[in-house]
């Protein structure tokens, strides 16, 4: 293959058809993207060459002639590249002087051809193909410009993008001085100082420059029209929407809530509509503390007062004073810890009383912590923008700056972003800084979750691809949760083997991880964390190589953790029993798991199934005998109970039950160790559950019991919670009817208070 | 009530059944005015703790029974708090440094140098050491097992140690080479069953022979087992025929349940199968060990003797993996697997000379 100028196939469309003599396909088309062409999969107006070798197809080539496209073969394709290099100095020099007038010729020749083609092949639209292509062509043609992907479409997008923009960067330049001188220097394309970065530089400057965000459904209407009708719809009162309702315009609701991952737009989005719809902007994001009682009494006052920003800017009288506020609250879901304790209570208590719009934005919103807040909130979902959208708007920066990226490059680079517009951009000015230093490189640093790498542990397609250091990078993504994932997983793998060696197979891989757990436990126990690469090998590399094939099912989260912690649990109840009954056994811990434990548990139940209330006595002496506590015995039937088995704690009647726990109680026997110790760790345990919790339910097994000779101080103590708790229950309800008449008052208060506030508002004119 | 195994507990070094020289031995020792640190090992259900406080006993009466339960509380380097159970008599102390985990070192330096260097309060007409006896020795980690070789032979005057273990060889040899080693081998199934006649016959019960025999055997020559069995026939069935079924721990029937899935089909598929029913015995705290041993006594009686050897030292091989590494179950699933390539060979092979 030839050397050639880079770009010199650019504005170029290759199709191949037949067999080529000296190259591959894949060869011949990795040449054509390299040197900026692109290669169509089916013939059409848009291809500029057809690259035919031998046995090539009649039909395209019948098409081709029909289409007036140029049919080259082999050596007169390596003959443009060759040329390419004689023609590079004066072509470069021609293309920055006057690039637009031949792109400018170029297209127009190209529509023209189009139309006369389009003419042409309506005539014949009996022949399927055709009309195919027709519809293919059509299609493109009608979607937005953004999606072609010759390179002849993005030059000139990019201009007039570029024209674009420059008129609109002036309509700012008028009111706003100060950003205007930075403004124009940057539109324009011959200032290249590196003073601001990328993302500032290019920030969308109004609406329509926001990426994505062009349709009539899309959130920056949604949230424009919810923002200009904020205050009519609270005069309205308007019915909760149900939360399956489409097309909702979010009327009811007081505060909106923006969410989507990083990078996409959300924060320029409000402070475009804020600006556009002339509201005031108060932003609280996560570098400020956002506790309960700072969002009290800062932010209520902050926001019944105004602002005077408009005097700084040389407007005079009432223009100057800005009524309309809007709280944003950026990265709703950074509220947490100790510092913004309660702020999120705070929050939507604001929103529920709150007479200025509020917004919030979060990542994640279906997180925990957002869980309380989206009832309140009008839900705006943004998502990333199309892999096209962004490759338009990114060309036409590339174009601003003179940076020359090659198409396939920058998609590389969105998709390594995985589309966040704001990393792109940050991406493309690292390239444009040194674009030598990457060329030929792909930009690798992705970053994968722990799903995506164990699948790629274990994929020969992937393998192909990756040297030994990629493989072993992989473990490097997660190196305490990798060895994991591949010893759960490894056995979903089909191996690609004959079906003899699956086995073996199997077999290398889980010797393998099971080094790979002795070298964890040497970097463990000596802080060796220099063997992690030996690991990297073992755990994922050597077990990847052994069941080198496709997985094939499900990736699992793996089970070890909580079998761990579960076995944990199991030995700590395990210590507490044998701690308890050490007096009277001799045995060791792991005897109480093998022996004691089932022969115990038999000897306390037992007694209770076969006697029922008789036998209370009986497991009373064994459970005092042994020093246990009535919670032990539950450890015991914990400890003791296999899959599959039947709990004999179900077997016990409830009321036997009952009346052993109350036995129990009553007994008060001493105990050779302070039980209260125990109980404590229990308690912290359990979720905070005091041992007055215990009780109730105790008495509550007690209200079950039908003897009445039983106890008399339960009976007692029964009638008096009885009516102690009907009484309760009575309040309550008084006190729900009080609070319900106090919200119907504190509504139609709403109006009266705002009109305090225009008061106020009044008087502080006056003052001025 | 307590059990027939805690109830019929010997408490005097005479009256033990079984091993009755060692026994006499031991008394001898104890009349002697040097009494060395001692390290008792053997299986458990051997009678280990039983000789010990008979020991004990012997050497400062009574007073040894009346125990106590504390608490005691230590704070790592790291200024982590930790807490301890401890049993003790005026005259000595038992502790389980294995409890407080990976900071037994702690345990072991405070609690042993403290004991050792307080004195007996009346020294006339009494031993002037007391004793501190350390359970599971071999678990120790050996941070601590190096802690305590000093302390040893620092505080002899006023201390002497009593170590327990299962198996000596994780204790290390600077700590074997400082005490006295007792065994404790298991008793045979012959004294096991008389032991459960004479338990039997002090509770009134007539045990037919044929069935103590056979309990002995289920029992694994490990005397606790065979008491706790023998308690639950009577619980389950009494008067005792001799043909009576001997109800097997739980988990050994696991184990055999998981043998048998094993040798039915190899797989991926089953031996992800296998793997939960493992995770399951570990989470029950059967010890991976006896886990590999019990897997291993059952698959092997499908083999022939080569591959008896071949099966046997690969999961020696990775039992030994087992106690170097973190993940026990890494290594029986390794195994497992191994089992099932070998296995799966064998059965394809000797079935191609059948056809």
């Amino acid at each position: 293959m030839p050397e050639g100028s880079p770009d010199c196939l650019k504005d170029c469309a290759f199709l191949l058809t037949g067999v080529l003599d000296s190259f591959e396909r894949e060869e011949i088309t990795d040449a054509i993207v390299k040197y900026g062409g692109c290669v169509k999969n089916g013939i059409s107006k848009k291809v500029t060459h057809v690259l035919a070798g031998e046995d090539a197809g009649p039909v395209k080539m019948a098409k081709a002639q029909e289409l007036g496209i140029k049919i080259i073969n082999e050596d007169q394709f390596l003959q443009m590249i060759r040329d390419s290099i004689n023609k590079d100095v004066p072509n470069n020099r021609k293309e920055t002087k006057d690039e637009k007038t031949p792109n400018g010729k170029a297209k127009a020749d190209h529509k023209a051809t189009k139309n006369k083609k389009l003419e042409k092949s309506s005539n014949e639209e009996s022949n399927g193909k055709s009309t195919k292509n027709k519809m293919k062509h059509n299609k493109s043609s009608d979607k937005h410009r953004d999606e072609s992907k010759s390179p002849h479409r993005i030059n000139n997008d990019s201009i007039e993008n570029n024209v674009t923009n420059k008129e609109k960067s002036e309509s700012p330049v008028k009111t706003d001085n100060v950003n205007g001188a930075v403004l124009e220097s940057c539109g324009s394309i011959e200032s290249t100082t590196p003073s601001i970065m990328w993302v500032d530089k290019y920030k969308p400057q109004n609406l329509k420059q926001i990426i994505g965000q062009h349709g009539d459904a899309s959130n920056v209407k949604k949230l424009c029209n919810w923002l200009s009708k904020w205050y009519l719809n609270r005069k309205a009162k308007l019915p909760k929407p149900s939360p399956w309702a489409k097309n909702d315009d979010g009327g009811y609701y007081k505060a909106a809530l923006l969410s989507g991952p990083p990078g996409v737009g959300k924060t320029t989005t409000v402070s475009l509509v804020c600006k556009e719809l002339g509201f005031d902007m108060v932003e609280f994001n996560a570098s400020d503390t956002r506790s309960k009682t700072l969002i009290k009494e800062q932010i209520t006052e902050l926001l019944t007062t105004n602002s005077l920003s408009g005097f700084a800017r040389g407007n005079i009288g009432k223009q100057a004073m800005t009524k309309k506020h809007v709280l944003v609250m950026d990265e709703v879901d950074g509220m947490a810890g100790n510092e913004d304790r309660g702020g999120l209570q705070e929050l939507i208590g604001l929103i529920k009383s709150t007479s200025v719009p509020i917004i919030c934005m979060c990542n994640d919103r279906n997180s925990q912590k957002m869980r309380s807040l989206v009832n309140y909130c009008y839900d705006l979902r943004f998502n990333r923008p199309r892999h096209d959208q962004i490759k338009s708007a990114m060309m036409s920066i590339c174009f601003k700056e003179g940076v020359k990226v090659p198409p396939a490059a920058l998609s590389q680079v969105i998709e390594a972003a995985e589309r966040d517009v704001r990393q792109t951009l940050h991406l493309l000015s690292v390239w444009a800084a040194r674009p030598e230093a990457h060329i030929g490189h792909k930009v690798k640093d992705v970053r994968l979750g722990p799903w995506e790498v164990t699948r790629k542990v274990f994929s020969e397609e992937e393998h192909k691809t990756m040297s030994l250091h990629d493989r072993s990078d992989l473990f490097f993504y997660d190196y305490s949760l990798a060895p994991l994932f591949v010893q759960e997983n490894y056995l979903q793998v089909t191996p690609h083997c004959p079906k003899k060696e699956i086995l073996d197979r199997v077999s290398q891989a889980a010797d393998s991880i099971s080094l790979g757990d002795l070298v964890d436990a040497r970097i463990r126990t000596n802080q060796a964390w220099s063997l992690l690469p030996i690991q990297a090998m073992y755990s994922s590399v050597m077990a990847g190589q052994a069941m080198r094939g496709h997985v094939s099912a499900q990736i699992q989260f793996p089970a070890w953790l909580g079998r761990n912690s579960r076995a944990n649990k199991m030995k700590r109840l395990c210590q507490e029993i044998h701690a308890h009954t050490r007096l009277s056994t001799s045995g060791s811990k792991s005897s109480i798991f093998l022996d004691y434990c089932t022969h115990l548990r038999d000897a306390i139940v037992n007694p209770l199934i076969k006697d029922r209330n008789d036998g209370i006595a009986n497991s009373m002496q064994v459970l005092e005998s042994y020093h246990l506590l009535r919670e032990d015995l539950d450890s015991l039937t914990e400890l003791s109970l296999w899959p599959g088995q039947r709990n004999p704690m179900l077997l016990i009647d409830s009321k036997v039950k009952a009346a052993m726990t109350r036995t129990y109680n009553k007994s008060g026997t001493a105990l050779p160790y302070a039980p209260g110790t125990i109980k404590k760790v229990r308690t912290k345990d359990d979720g905070e559950l005091g041992d007055e919790l215990d009780d109730e339910t105790y008495d509550v097994d007690g209200e079950e019991d039908s003897d009445p000779e039983n106890d008399v101080l339960i009976k007692k103590k029964k009638t008096e919670k009885s009516a102690g708790s009907s009484k309760e229950k009575s309040s309550c309800n008084k006190e729900k009817a009080c609070s319900s008449k106090e919200k119907g008052n504190q509504s139609k208060d709403k109006p009266s208070s705002s009109k305090e506030k225009k008061n106020k508002k009044h008087v502080v004119k006056k003052h001025l | 009530m307590s059990l027939w195994v805690d109830k019929h507990r010997p408490r005097d070094l005479m009256k033990l059944d079984y091993h009755k020289d060692q026994a006499s031995r031991l008394k001898n020792l104890v009349q002697q005015s040097d009494f060395p640190h001692l390290l008792v090992y053997g299986p458990s259900g051997a009678g280990k703790k039983t000789r010990i406080m008979c020991l004990l006993r012997e050497l400062y009466g009574s007073g040894v029974e009346r125990l106590r339960q504390e608490t005691m509380n230590f704070t790592t380097p790291s200024n982590k708090k930790i807490e301890i159970m401890t049993v003790s008599s005026n005259y000595h102390i038992e502790v389980n440094p294995t409890d407080v985990g990976i900071h037994d070192r702690v345990v072991i330096m405070d609690l042993v140098k403290n004991v050792a260097q307080t004195h007996q309060i009346d020294s006339s007409g009494q031993r002037e050491f007391k004793v501190v006896i350390l359970n599971e020795v071999d678990d120790l980690t050996k941070d601590a097992q190096h802690a305590l070789r000093r302390t040893m032979e620092k505080y002899v005057a006023t201390c002497r140690l009593i170590l327990i273990a299962n198996s000596i060889s994780r204790v290390i040899p600077a700590i074997r080479s400082r005490c006295l080693t007792i065994r404790v081998p298991a008793p045979t199934e012959n004294e096991i069953s008389s032991v459960l006649l004479g338990v039997c016959k002090k509770e009134g019960l007539s045990l037919p022979t044929e069935l103590a025999i056979r309990i002995a055997k289920c029992a694994d020559r490990n005397l606790r087992r065979a008491l706790l069995m023998c308690e639950a026939c009577k619980v389950q069935q009494y008067p005792f025929t001799p043909d009576q079924k001997v109800p097997e721990p739980d988990w050994q029937l696991y184990i055999k349940e998981t043998a048998s899935m094993i040798l039915s089909e190899q797989s991926p598929k089953k031996l992800g199968e296998v793997r939960q029913k493992l995770y399951e015995l570990i989470i029950h705290g059967v010890p991976p060990d006896v886990v590999f041993s019990g897997l291993l006594c059952e698959l092997v009686k499908n083999c022939d003797m080569a591959m008896k050897c071949q099966v046997a030292s690969h999961a020696a091989t990775y039992e030994h993996r087992m106690r170097l590494g973190n993940k026990a179950i890494f290594h029986l699933e390794a195994f497992v697997a191994k089992f099932m390539a070998i296995y799966k060979k064998f059965m394809e092979e000797s079935l191609g000379d059948v056809f």
